[in-house]
């Protein structure tokens, strides 16, 4: 269940391969390949991330869920190189990730932009480390406010825009730079439900406009469905892959659309059997303590969201 | 102020023991005319620029050693506490070093000045650093800032609003570490502070308030048009002020 590329000839349905890539543009850069990859976390050791082998294709949208504390965050952040696996290799287009790089851009659940530059500086960030020649950078930094629908908004200060426009602002920070990888942790969740209906469909453009490989982190199935080609599921303790589903949904989507309800439900079920298999677990563990019922009631919330 | 006024007619203190405002008016009016030997305007000066090359040398070396204390925590562990112990000695109880150091000399005065003045900045400096979120960091390296630039490009900026508030503190201490100086290391150049001295030794004590009076002025006016004015600007580029 780990490679979506292993399908077998003898299966009668249609191959699981990337269903969106027909009305693409084939993306020339972009694959990722995670190879057995554990990572420790804690004095203890906690295992945060357990023998996780996943390829991505180049140009395709993936989209990591489940419950908390299942190593979502720090697998992007292996992949972002913030941290290095404690075993196991991370490729990118063959190379060897070590550490952070301009070809993996990541936006974050806050959007982090700088306070003390304007719109366009903080866009203009990265084309500024990686070099870029001034006029190269001006024209660059229009046209990735052009792509976040902000085309007058370069001079206003961070403060000045509102939870959407900035994550619009770091989207185009991250993809100015023109990276491989676009990570995104998160992105939304901060957002009200309707921007974030907004920026799902302004994303879902930018992507069939770039053909970026995104990995996307959320505990949101709703989002996962709208968004990906493939939807990875994760396991909690330890975090490792319990199931992958793709979404053979062609690009854009009807985000209301009786095919995305019926996934969304499908998924949703299993993450909740998911958690109750979690609580169940703690609660076997710490059997009659007080403990277990405290971190049921803390999960609670988890299942109820998703 | 009239208060003062009038409780010094009503009480009837005696002028020696306790000025009334209308005397010290008179004695700031005397020594801006020069009427005394005493010049104000030149003694200002003489302490100004005494500031401006104190401060610099106060800025450059706490910067410097807070940027080290951030970095290297175990020059923090092992200077940290010595640096808080000796902040809490009143910088005049450098003067007495001083003098046996480097006599009664400009440098003396420079030197109490630093003292009195840099820890402040480094110690603040630090903190400011430390404070910085570390989405920013994260956020700078992800961009592709490494090395030098990773510092003076995301680190140091997102700490400017403290680096403004440490170079406040700064001054204010090394405003007073400076008139503690002068008001000990008399020199032949003089400052305010000798100025003060002089005016006790004469027993004139409107002009000891007129003189302290003016110490305040020029303390406050610093702090509330130079610093404030500037940390508001910087709070309103940050986004930091409380209206928003």
């Amino acid at each position: 269940m780990n490679d979506a590329g292993s399908e077998t000839p003898s299966s009668p349905s249609p191959p699981p391969a990337k269903p969106s890539a027909s009305h693409r543009p084939p993306a020339p850069r972009g694959r990722l390949v995670l190879d057995h990859v554990h990572k420790r976390f804690g004095i203890d050791g906690t295992l945060a991330l357990s023998d996780i082998d996943l390829s991505c294709e180049a140009g395709e949208f993936v989209v990591f869920v489940g419950p908390s504390g299942c190593g979502k965050s720090t697998l992007l952040n292996l992949v972002a190189g913030m941290v290095s696996p404690d075993q196991g290799t991370i490729h990118l287009d063959g190379q060897l990730v070590n550490g952070p790089g301009p070809d993996r851009a990541m936006v974050f659940q806050e959007p982090g932009l700088f306070p003390w530059l304007n719109a366009a500086q903080n866009i203009e960030f990265g084309l500024k480390m990686a070099n870029v020649d001034p006029a190269e950078r001006a024209d660059r930094v229009a046209a990735a406010l052009r792509m976040v629908r902000l085309p007058h908004s370069g001079k206003r200060l961070v403060h000045e825009l509102s939870g959407g426009m900035r994550q619009r602002i770091a989207i185009a920070r991250a993809l100015v730079v023109d990276p491989a990888l676009l990570l995104m942790d998160e992105p939304f969740a901060a957002l009200d439900a309707q921007t974030r209906t907004i920026l799902h469909q302004e994303l879902q453009e930018i992507w069939c406009g770039t053909n970026k490989t995104i990995l996307f982190v959320t505990h949101s199935v709703g989002e996962a469905v709208r968004l990906a080609d493939r939807v990875i599921m994760l396991h909690t303790n330890p975090g490792r892959i319990r199931r992958e589903l793709l979404i053979d949904l062609p690009h854009p989507r009807n985000f209301d659309g009786p095919e995305v309800s019926e996934i969304v439900r499908v998924v949703r079920a299993e993450i909740e059997e998911e958690v109750n298999r979690v609580d169940r677990e703690l609660a076997e563990s710490h059997a009659g303590g007080a403990a277990s019922g405290h971190l049921a009631a803390d999960r609670g919330p988890v299942g109820s969201r998703l | 102020m009239a208060l003062w006024e009038v409780a010094y007619r009503l009480v009837g203190w005696k002028p020696w023991l306790v000025p009334a405002p209308s005397h010290v008016f008179e004695a700031l009016a005397a020594m801006l005319t020069a009427q005394t030997q005493f010049l104000l305007i030149g003694a200002v000066f003489v302490s100004a620029a005494r500031l401006a090359v104190g401060f610099a040398v106060s800025i450059v070396l706490g910067t410097a050693l807070g940027l080290v204390m951030w970095r290297f925590k175990f020059v923090d562990e092992l200077l940290g506490p010595v640096f808080l112990g000796l902040q809490t000695l009143p910088s005049v109880c450098w003067v007495p070093l001083a003098i046996l150091t480097f006599g009664l000399s400009e440098r003396g005065i420079l030197f109490v000045l630093v003292l009195g003045s840099f820890f402040a900045v480094a110690i603040s400096l630090r903190d400011g650093l430390r404070a910085v979120p570390p989405i920013y960091r994260k956020a700078g390296q992800m961009l592709g800032a490494r090395g030098w630039r990773l510092y003076s490009q995301v680190i140091l900026p997102a700490a400017f609003p403290s680096l403004v508030s440490s170079l406040r503190q700064g001054f204010s201490f090394a405003w007073r570490s400076l008139m503690g100086a002068e008001l000990i290391l008399m020199l032949e150049s003089r400052g305010l502070g000798f100025i003060l001295h002089q005016a006790r030794e004469f027993a004139d004590i409107a002009q000891v308030v007129a003189v302290m009076l003016v110490m305040v002025l020029i303390g406050m006016t610093v702090d509330r048009f130079g610093f404030a004015l500037l940390e508001r600007r910087v709070h309103t580029r940050f986004g930091l002020n409380e209206d928003h």
